[in-house]
């Protein structure tokens, strides 16, 4: 590590490197670890786990009954978790097949899922129809809100099975398709020597770029913020939490933030810690910015484990804990997408909102 | 033709006398040739030739809509009155008062095909917006109404088909008055071509008829003469935002200050065939702006669509089908009128229905757009 740092040091004397040092970080070993063992890995178990959501779904529709729907909903929780270890992943295949809009949308349109389901008739991969599929949707039709489990299997008549079907049906295919478009092609893409750099096109610049973006947009706000009113002038949003039927949230984060974790630790290969070390990034304040960060994952870790499920009960009885949890996790975005972005030279290109 | 001769006869006559008078036999006259200055900036007889200030009203008059328009995003209720009239320019509608007393105005100088189109749009969002005002109405798949963007608690005001009017009207103006005049008025044969003067000095002013034209087409970009070369700059407005936008990947602001400075110096040292060239280049220019706008804005709403975010999704994906718009006004232009009709009647939805839209049909139309403007391919995903 010592003689990595020399050499970058040594780097930052030629006329090449004048922003930083960033340019000689030899980003091989990153991208194709990053690439395979993290992304490509959490896609195919994301994937796995849909195709027993599948099989699943026809087990319960073959025979309804409460072991049927358990075994269901023990599947739809396992699947979710799978899920959380894709989120930082928006980019390429994921966004060009829209994973995320047909898989993890909340709130959801209540009104519009139930007449669809009357009606029979929806194209689910509309815009129209884009708050009204996913895990919430499968999480409202199999656990419903106060209902008893004899009520909820004595709701689901041809219409409901019908669209129970189709919105796992589409999760299923949509997952895989990202999978096998890693897989096939886009790993290569990732992995490959055009493909390094800082710029916005490269495969770090885009992935920075898109952590970020859902880091502070889907887990900070999604997750935690907009429940607990950050955005609604402290009124709390409990149709907002992400499992508001199944009350699991608090521990669908937990595991999202062991994804961030895996991206920025590499698991047990290279990852965006190895990179800032090897550059020696500094924080503003000149610590050490990985330091830095493994210490902030340990706050929101903590600040997390105080707070149990289910969330809206939490809001209600301890909210200055749950607003803590937002309090780290926003510490956490500032060494992301300040101190990480510049060490690294890449530029933050997306904006919280369209200006014009 | 006749003009020219006669320009070609004038001038060498003007030559000879002048090396006449100069009684000197060794050193034949040339006529000075300007090199390309590095701003929009060009004399005569040590005063400027430019002059635009047409144009630079109809720009501060689209401002002023699309400001007006703006209330009604924040659910304020607007008057179709004021927006006809601001489109007419007349009674008085706008709160500079030296627009109200200009001889220009935006509707006649819209493609006129077009005219129906933008005043039932501006019919539409007015009664949207009384709806808005009195109920709140939130927009869905039918219905006009408000919608959020984001949780920034700023809305937008859209049509049943999630058609943005701010950005339908003043989008789609930009390319039905702005491109158009450039395009189909003031680089044509009729105002830049050989038979238009570009000798006689306009009465009371300082330039030929010419030069003039070519600078009112300048005017229409909306950048300021000093041309700063990089990035956009608040003095950037329309047109010029845009270009200057995609300068990173599609180089499309230097191809337009190329274009035309290197023209407007051709005029001056009356070299046609150099002016022809670059009205070529401004063409293309203007063309891979639009294109490349509306492919920022199709990814933009991908983005948005993965978000679940309808109030944004509907801003971007307004925003692309005025810039996809914006493509048929070129003569020259690379796309087909069958290609831009599909883009805007299917891909951004059934009739442009946006809540019919879905990610694999907006990738329809960044495939299209991407395999028609080659330039756009190295960064499709990023511009």
């Amino acid at each position: 590590m010592l003689s990595i740092g020399l050499l970058a040091l040594s780097s930052c004397n030629t006329d090449i490197d004048i922003g930083g040092n960033f340019n000689s970080y030899d980003q091989t070993a990153l991208l194709s670890n990053l690439g395979e063992n993290i992304i490509l890995t959490a896609y195919e178990g994301l994937a796995e786990e849909t195709a027993l959501l599948q099989s699943s779904t026809e087990a319960f529709l073959t025979a309804k009954n409460e072991v049927t729907l358990e075994a269901l909903k023990v599947q739809l929780k396992a699947t979710r978790k799978t899920w959380q270890y894709c989120t930082p992943y928006n980019f390429g295949p994921a966004a060009d097949l829209g994973l995320v809009s047909n898989l993890n949308i909340y709130p959801i349109d209540l009104l519009r899922v139930e007449s669809n389901i009357t009606s029979g008739s929806y194209d689910l991969t509309t815009l129209a129809n884009n708050d009204t599929k996913g895990f919430q949707t499968l999480g409202y039709l199999l656990y419903g809100k106060d209902q008893s489990t004899a009520d909820i299997i004595a709701s689901f008549d041809s219409n409901r099975e019908k669209y129970l079907t189709d919105i796992v049906a589409l999760i299923d295919e949509t997952s895989h398709s990202v999978f096998n478009t890693w897989k096939n092609s886009y790993l290569a893409t990732f992995t490959s020597a055009g493909a390094n750099g800082v710029d916005a096109g490269s495969s770090v610049g885009q992935l920075v770029n898109t952590m970020n973006r859902d880091f502070e947009r889907n887990t900070r706000d999604g997750k935690i913020g907009i429940p607990v009113g950050i955005r609604s002038l402290g009124t709390p949003f409990p149709e907002a939490t992400e499992a508001f039927f199944a009350d699991y949230s608090i521990e669908l984060l937990e595991i999202n933030i062991e994804g961030y974790e895996h991206l920025y630790t590499g698991k047990t290969g290279e990852g965006l810690d190895d990179f800032l070390m090897s550059i020696s990034a500094v924080t503003s304040t000149q610590s050490g910015l990985d330091e830095d960060i493994t210490a902030q994952f340990s706050k929101v870790q903590n600040a997390i484990s105080l707070v149990n499920d289910p969330l809206i009960d939490a809001i209600a009885n301890q909210k200055t804990q749950v607003e803590t949890i937002f309090a780290e996790m926003q510490g956490l975005v500032i060494l992301f997408k300040t101190d990480m972005a510049s060490s690294m030279g890449v530029i933050i290109t997306y904006q919280d909102t369209d200006g014009d | 033709m006749k003009k020219l001769n006669f320009a070609l006869i004038f001038g060498l006559s003007l030559a000879f006398l002048s090396s006449c008078n100069e009684d000197d036999e060794d050193n034949e006259v040339i006529t000075p040739v300007l090199e390309v200055p590095s701003t929009y900036s060009f004399t005569r007889n040590g005063e400027t030739s430019v002059s635009f200030s047409g144009q630079t009203d109809r720009l501060d008059m689209l401002a002023e809509m699309k400001s007006y328009l703006g209330n009604g995003n924040s659910g304020e209720e607007i008057s179709s009155q004021t927006l006809l009239d601001m489109f007419a320019n007349e009674n008085s509608p706008f709160a500079n008062a030296e627009l109200n007393s200009s001889t220009k105005q935006l509707e006649s100088k819209t493609f006129a095909p077009d005219i129906t189109f933008f005043k039932a749009q501006i019919t539409e969002a007015v009664t949207a917006s009384v709806d808005v005002a009195a109920n709140q109405t939130v927009a869905d798949q039918g219905q006009s109404g408000r919608l959020e963007r984001g949780t920034s608690g700023k809305f937008v005001l859209v049509s049943e088909k999630g058609w943005e009017y701010q950005q339908i009207i003043e989008k789609g103006l930009m390319g039905a008055v702005f491109l158009n005049q450039i395009y189909n008025v003031y680089l044509t044969d009729s105002k830049t071509g050989d038979d238009v003067d570009n000798i006689a000095i306009a009465e009371g002013k300082n330039y030929t008829a010419m030069e003039h034209h070519w600078d009112e087409a300048f005017g229409y970009w909306g950048a300021p003469e000093s041309l700063s070369a990089s990035l956009p700059d608040e003095n950037d407005r329309f047109w010029a935002k845009y270009s200057y936008g995609r300068e990173a990947y599609l180089g499309t602001a230097t191809g337009l200050i190329d274009g035309f400075l290197t023209g407007r110096t051709a005029i001056v040292n009356n070299n046609s065939a150099k002016r022809e060239a670059a009205k070529l280049v401004i063409y293309s220019n203007f063309e891979l702006a639009a294109a490349g706008t509306a492919l920022h804005y199709i990814n933009d709403a991908i983005v948005h669509i993965n978000d679940g975010d309808f109030g944004n999704l509907m801003h971007s994906l307004s925003e692309a089908y005025a810039f996809v718009m914006a493509l048929k006004y070129s003569p020259n232009k690379s796309i087909t009128q069958s290609e831009i009709d599909s883009i805007l009647n299917t891909h951004f939805g059934t009739e442009g229905d946006f809540w019919t839209v879905s990610v694999s049909s907006l990738n329809d139309a960044k495939d299209l757009l991407v395999n028609t403007y080659s330039e756009l391919a190295p960064n499709a995903d990023e511009i």
